[in-house]
């Protein structure tokens, strides 16, 4: 029996082998996977969905997103890395895996962008926004920053988990102004936002689409974003720097990784093709219905933008005392 | 604005020649991916999203509800069939269903459940088009600790799933809420018990867990038996569906099911989790003969099974109203709309009335749908059990891992199926049941996430436990359930000792 | 004394143990106070409770009759655990069809009555049937063949 199942094997790996040995002539000729590191559904995700899916009509071959969650990120950024770097197997990634985390886990982090990957370009980025209820006592960011300095660590903010971008976000505005507030971690983005809604909590930091339900059923108000710049979602909100918060400029974005040692051709006719899609009426349409603008910066902007991004939250976390224990 | 109106516009979406192909297809796939076990509704949603981009807003939600109400009727089948449960809301439909499959009796379970979801599923769906608005202020009513108070309830119920020994069920439940605790914690970011292994980051996969003490358990604990000895299906089909006798004795579990389900499903924090646990604790507590639960009784089948598909549709209220998905894929749902341009929230029912009556009128249509597709099915899935046991189990274990490896393509959770089927088949040798640990680990996490934080956000007061009208009710209701389940228990074990 | 209940006792005193080792493994989480709540408040809690529910089935047991120990068939265990780990390690080097023929052939030596035949049978089966509907009609993303 383990004779033919021995026998069996090894006729498959040759067939195998002489389908790959025609795999370097002409890229892609054969499926494309993209790993994501979280469950479907979440923005990153559907941002491979998007991409993937214009990816597959342009290359004609056939792009399949593999969701890899867990572990935040760890998982799906450390397979990305081992993967054989020969353009078939993509990372789509967030903020989280390659900003939040080297600043929170520093040494333990078992993966770095410029050893492991080539950055290919920013898919989206959206601000967040600072919600508070919209029928509570807080209606600007310096109310809210007069009633946390009157009880430090008493107001509550609520984020989708401890050391999320969104966490770090709100403990920047908290340093700018001077103030300490009581962060509050929920499980995901949407019953965060709701927490706000409800009333649980005064204020919440959230992603523009898991707020957007509550903030247009009019039971959250924007008080700022934490972006420099206005979103075109809603020019009327202020940004936080216009708010008080002083330095205050961070995004939440998704973006295309390629693992270290993909030949510079294969990375460049990526860029190329991602950066087109981008550009796309109904792709932007898309991103716009979540809260987001569209990328396709060249990889090297890219990657300078992630460290900018990296070292201004290192300085965050040292001052907010933020650690895994 | 009357709701014969309403309905009116939301059939006139619904059945047009596209809407009933794609409901079509959706229960269909729903159903195909509820019958095989482990393959979630998540991962089928996901790989159908990038299709519903051609589609227009409702045909796409059409299809998509049709695969996560289709999975949930679906999910039913293996339980009773092979003992698999392939999400938590058929573990227990696995306690008696899975009993009657092996007296011959797996037409009737499997007809049960599905004339059980189709009549909850008509009333569910009744219910979200006349009562949304209002209950989805419900559904914002509820804070961390009244959330609290229901897990406590849920669990003591738990152990009322067992029918052996109180203290052993005790302490499945317990157990279960210890396995719960890997992963990282919400409230400190600390990851528990995981051993360095970043994979158990987001905790033990539940799939694993489940198949793993539930089917391959049984499946090692049947080999033991081996050739003229192994009876593990009676060898006469029985019945293919339901006697009137088996309807009329099942008529009132499913009503009863059907109101807890409809009710828990409007609550976003694990309420429609626990409808089928809690409507088969109530059934098992207010039935008459509660002797014979967990022997094969048709009403263990009957309510849970109601009181899942009621849930199911009901949990389309928050959804829809507030824009809180109750579970993963409700999540991808709401990014399926978003990508479509629509925010889920109270002005989707105003500004697009054909999008929200037309998905409601769906629902019905779907579920019909599932009735008439799944009826005849019955005959082929009792056909099924007549394949000689040594053919079928090595089918069943094939079907487990991939169930369990596609759930997030990793290895790693095909070496917790090992752990947890050994695990499962020494408790099930020492007579422990795995049902109240299955629920554990569910509501551990939840409960300890809302009462941290509910204490959190009191700033450490615990009288705002008893604070809330809601959350106090729980605690006492669950007080009095403690109280009926205990005194019974302690006066046998007393009489038994007096004996000796 | 005499084990009089020995299901009880050896199950009781396993649950003692699991209590013990969870209750000595939270030491490293951060306990807290009853108003904050560490990381470790919660399996402390938890593994006192597992311990005493393991003392009340286990002290009963020394003087209330009960089942004697169960026997358990180490054959069906062994090879069916084996089959799904080596299955797993298969899938990761060779494939998801080298990965079915192996778990079927490791599992099916769980039960002696399977003919080696039945065996390769069922599996060219499984390998056709799954492959149809998992790859062909969902698109899972699994992978066939070795990746060479």
């Amino acid at each position: 029996m383990r004779l033919i199942v021995g026998a069996l094997c090894s006729v498959l790996a040759l067939t195998a082998a002489t389908a790959h040995a025609q795999a370097q002539a002409d890229y892609p000729n054969k499926p494309i996977r993209i790993l994501v590191p979280f469950a479907p559904g979440g923005f990153v995700d559907v941002a491979a969905r998007i991409v993937g899916q214009k990816l597959s009509e342009k290359l004609g071959q056939q792009v399949i997103v593999e969701n890899r969650p867990g572990g935040n990120g760890f998982i799906a950024v450390t397979a990305a890395a081992r993967a054989p770097a020969d353009g078939y197997t993509l990372l789509m990634a967030h903020s989280g895996e390659f900003v939040v985390n080297p600043a929170v886990f520093a040494a333990t982090i078992p993966y770095n962008l410029e050893r492991d990957f080539h950055a290919i370009t920013l898919v989206s980025q959206a601000p967040m926004v600072l919600g508070a209820k919209s029928d509570g006592p807080y209606k600007t960011l310096a109310d809210l920053a007069a009633a946390a300095k009157a009880k430090p660590g008493t107001v509550g903010m609520s984020t989708p988990g401890t050391g999320s971008i969104n966490h770090l976000a709100g403990e920047w505005i908290g340093l700018s102004m001077g103030v300490k507030f009581l962060h509050v971690p929920y499980k995901g983005g949407a019953p965060a936002a709701v927490a706000i809604s409800t009333g649980e909590v005064p204020f919440g930091m959230a992603a523009v689409s898991s707020a957007m339900p509550q903030i247009k059923a009019g039971r959250v108000n924007v008080l700022a974003i934490t972006t420099a710049k206005k979103t075109p979602v809603d020019p009327s909100w202020p940004t936080a720097q216009e708010a008080g918060a002083k330095d205050v400029d961070l995004s939440i974005w998704s973006g295309l990784f390629a693992p270290k040692g993909v030949p510079q051709p294969i990375v460049d006719k990526l860029y190329a093709e991602v950066a087109a899609i981008l550009q796309m009426p109904d792709v932007k349409e898309k991103f716009a219905a979540g809260g987001g603008e569209v990328g396709g910066m060249k990889p090297a902007e890219f990657t300078t933008q992630i460290k900018r991004e990296g070292d201004q939250l290192k300085s965050i976390v040292q001052a907010a005392n933020i650690k895994p224990e | 604005m009357d709701i014969f109106s309403n309905l009116v516009i939301g059939f006139s979406v619904a059945v047009t020649l596209k809407s009933l192909a794609y409901c079509f297809v959706g229960v269909f796939l729903g159903t195909l991916i509820g019958v095989l076990p482990g393959i979630g509704p998540v991962a089928t949603v996901a790989m159908l999203l990038p299709l519903t981009f051609k589609l227009d807003p409702a045909t796409s939600m059409i299809m998509l509800a049709g695969i996560y109400y289709g999975a949930q009727y679906g999910g039913s089948t293996t339980a009773i069939l092979v003992n698999i449960p392939g999400e938590s809301s058929s573990v227990v439909t696995t306690l008696d269903g899975y009993q009657m499959a092996r007296q011959g009796r797996a037409g009737p379970a499997l007809g049960i459940a599905a004339i059980g979801s189709f009549a909850a599923g008509t009333v569910a769906t009744l219910i979200v088009a006349l009562f949304s608005p209002p209950l989805a202020t419900i559904a914002l009513k509820f804070q961390p600790a009244d959330y609290f108070s229901l897990m406590v309830f849920g669990l003591i119920g738990a152990v009322v799933l067992a029918r052996g020994s109180l203290r052993k069920a005790i302490a499945m439940v317990v157990l279960g809420l210890l396995l719960g605790l890997v992963g990282t914690d919400v409230n400190s970011g600390v990851m528990r018990f995981t051993f360095g292994a970043p994979a158990l980051a987001e905790g033990i996969s539940f799939v694993a867990l489940a198949m793993g003490m539930f089917g391959v358990a049984e499946v090692i604990y049947n080999l033991e038996q081996r050739g003229q000895d192994r009876q593990v299906f009676t060898s006469k089909l029985g019945r293919v569906l339901p006697s009137r006798a088996e309807l009329s004795f099942s008529k009132w579990s499913i009503v009863r099911g059907t109101a807890l389900g409809s009710i828990l499903g409007i609550l976003p924090g694990g309420g429609a989790l626990l409808a089928s646990f809690a409507a088969y604790t109530i059934e098992k507590k207010v039935a008459r003969a509660p002797r014979d639960f967990g022997n094969g009784d048709i009403r263990g089948v009957a309510a849970p099974e109601s009181a899942n598909n009621a849930g199911a549709q009901t949990s389309f209220i928050p959804m829809l109203t507030l824009g809180i998905p109750s579970n993963p894929t409700m999540a991808l749902m709401i990014g399926a709309l978003m990508i479509q341009g629509i925010q889920p929230g109270p002005e989707v029912m105003t500004q697009r009335p054909e999008l929200f009556w037309g998905i409601i009128a769906s629902m019905w249509i779907g579920n019909l749908f599932l009735l008439m597709l799944n009826l005849p099915m019955i005959g082929l899935w009792v056909k099924l059990l007549a394949v000689p046991y040594r053919l079928l189990f090595p089918a069943i274990l094939v079907f487990c891992c991939i169930g369990v490896f596609t759930i997030n393509n990793n290895v790693f959770d095909l070496f917790q199926l090992v752990a947890f089927s050994g695990i499962g088949y020494v408790l099930l040798k020492l007579g422990c049941e795995p049902a109240p640990l299955v629920l554990g680990l569910v509501l551990g996490p939840m409960m300890e996430e809302y009462l941290r934080r509910a204490l959190l956000i009191s700033l450490g007061d615990p009288l705002v436990l008893l604070a809330s009208p809601i959350s106090a009710g729980f605690l006492i209701a669950a007080a009095a359930l403690l109280v009926s389940i205990a005194v019974p228990a302690i006066r046998a074990t007393r009489e038994q000792a007096m004996k000796e | 004394m005499r084990i009089r209940s020995q299901t009880d006792f050896w199950c009781g005193l396993l649950f003692v143990a699991v209590g013990a080792a969870v209750i000595v493994l939270a030491q490293e989480y951060r306990f807290g106070t009853s108003a904050r709540m560490g990381p470790g408040y919660f399996p402390t809690l938890l593994g006192s409770l597992m311990a005493v529910l393991g003392l009340t089935l286990a002290l009963p047991a020394l003087a209330i009759d009960g089942e004697r120990l169960p026997k358990l068939h180490w054959r069906p265990l062994a090879m069916v655990l084996l089959g799904i780990a080596v299955f797993g390690i298969t899938l990761e080097y060779l494939g998801f069809v080298a990965a079915i023929f192996a778990l079927v052939a490791v599992a099916g030596l769980a039960d002696p009555d399977l003919k080696p035949i039945e065996i390769a049978l069922v599996a060219l089966f499984m390998v056709l049937f799954s492959t149809g509907i998992f790859v062909l009609l969902l698109g899972l993303p699994i992978r066939l063949w070795p990746n060479l």
